[in-house]
């Protein structure tokens, strides 16, 4: 596959992902045009959610990311460490991060498009996914980060 | 076009994921229907082998390596945190310990199409696979043995 075949798959993979978008009740609320990123919002339950959606051409990838509303504080990044290591050996096709220096957690999900071909009805489905995964997991997380609970108390919930 | 079943669709990947193998220079072993093949480091340093698992339904095409680097327990909360840095910093797939055994796993499943399902496509994957997982399994036992190694040494060397 030549650059200009490359670019054209990415180009029609961006159009793809604004069209969807403009399809869920969530909030694009800024659109980066030279970076190409998509920023969105999703409110739920009283909460905000941000997501990134972008394309990796190379890899021929669309990835999200989302960001859970909250952060853990520096004393108990090893708990959170210790959190996205359990969910991510439960989880298949998420992959969830702490950002060590932030504290902040995010999930990451991604889609292969090939030929150019990245589906709506896959972006679509992709975004409420990943609101989905986020909005069953942010609260024990959240009580995590708090210290409501202890980890061997998030593990069992 | 005649879309190919089930079955014949796994027979295909089988062949392709065998031929990739042999081309990354891996011995295997096929030992029942469900895609179980065992991949050895090569070099004069091996130690601990690296099990290949590789699965594949109608839809999905799963590769999972199990890392024989079994963490301390003194050093679990470390390997945690090695892992999640790690996680960040590849594109695909995720490594995962099990706190109870210290064992590290590698995790890569990927959605594919009839048209996507061809021999280059497979060969990529398992090959970015089996790579990322040398090049890990090699890192984590360099930093077990090495007690000179720090934390901050270790994660500048991964990325």
């Amino acid at each position: 596959m030549d650059d200009n075949q490359l670019e054209f798959s990415a180009d029609n993979a961006y159009a793809v992902i604004e069209k969807a978008l403009d399809k869920t009740p969530y909030r694009v609320y800024r659109k980066q045009p030279n970076k190409r990123l998509f920023t969105c919002r999703a409110r739920e339950n009283d909460m905000s959610l941000n997501f990134y959606v972008s394309v990796d051409k190379e890899k021929q990838l669309a990835r999200i990311n989302l960001y859970f509303p909250f952060r853990f504080h520096r004393d108990k990044i090893i708990e959170a460490c210790l959190a996205v290591n359990y969910l991510n050996g439960k989880n298949i096709r998420t992959l969830f991060i702490v950002e060590v220096s932030t504290g902040n957690i995010y999930f990451k999900r991604t889609e292969s498009y090939f030929m150019g071909e990245l589906s709506q009805e896959a972006v679509i489905d992709m975004v409420n996914t990943a609101v989905a995964i986020s909005s069953h997991y942010k609260n024990q997380l959240l009580a995590l980060a708090r210290g409501s609970i202890t980890i061997t108390e998030f593990y069992e919930q | 076009m005649t879309i190919p079943s089930v079955h014949e669709r796994s027979a295909y990947i089988y062949s392709c994921f065998c031929e990739a193998l042999v081309n990354l220079g891996v011995k295997f072993n096929k030992d029942d229907e469900s895609f179980r093949a065992f991949a050895y480091r090569n070099g004069k340093d091996i130690e601990t082998d690296i099990i290949v698992a590789i699965n594949a339904d109608d839809e999905w095409l799963g590769f999972s390596a199990s890392l024989n680097v079994n963490f301390p327990k003194a050093k679990m909360y470390e390997a945690v945190v090695i892992l999640n840095v790690i996680n960040s910093r590849i594109a695909e797939g995720r490594f995962h310990i099990f706190e109870q055994t210290g064992i590290v796993v590698f995790c890569n499943n990927v959605c594919f199409e009839n048209r996507v399902l061809n021999k280059e496509f497979v060969e990529k994957f398992i090959s970015y696979s089996v790579s990322l997982c040398r090049e890990i399994d090699k890192k984590l036992h360099f930093y077990i043995s090495n007690e000179e190694q720090t934390l901050e040494e270790f994660l500048q060397s991964c990325v």
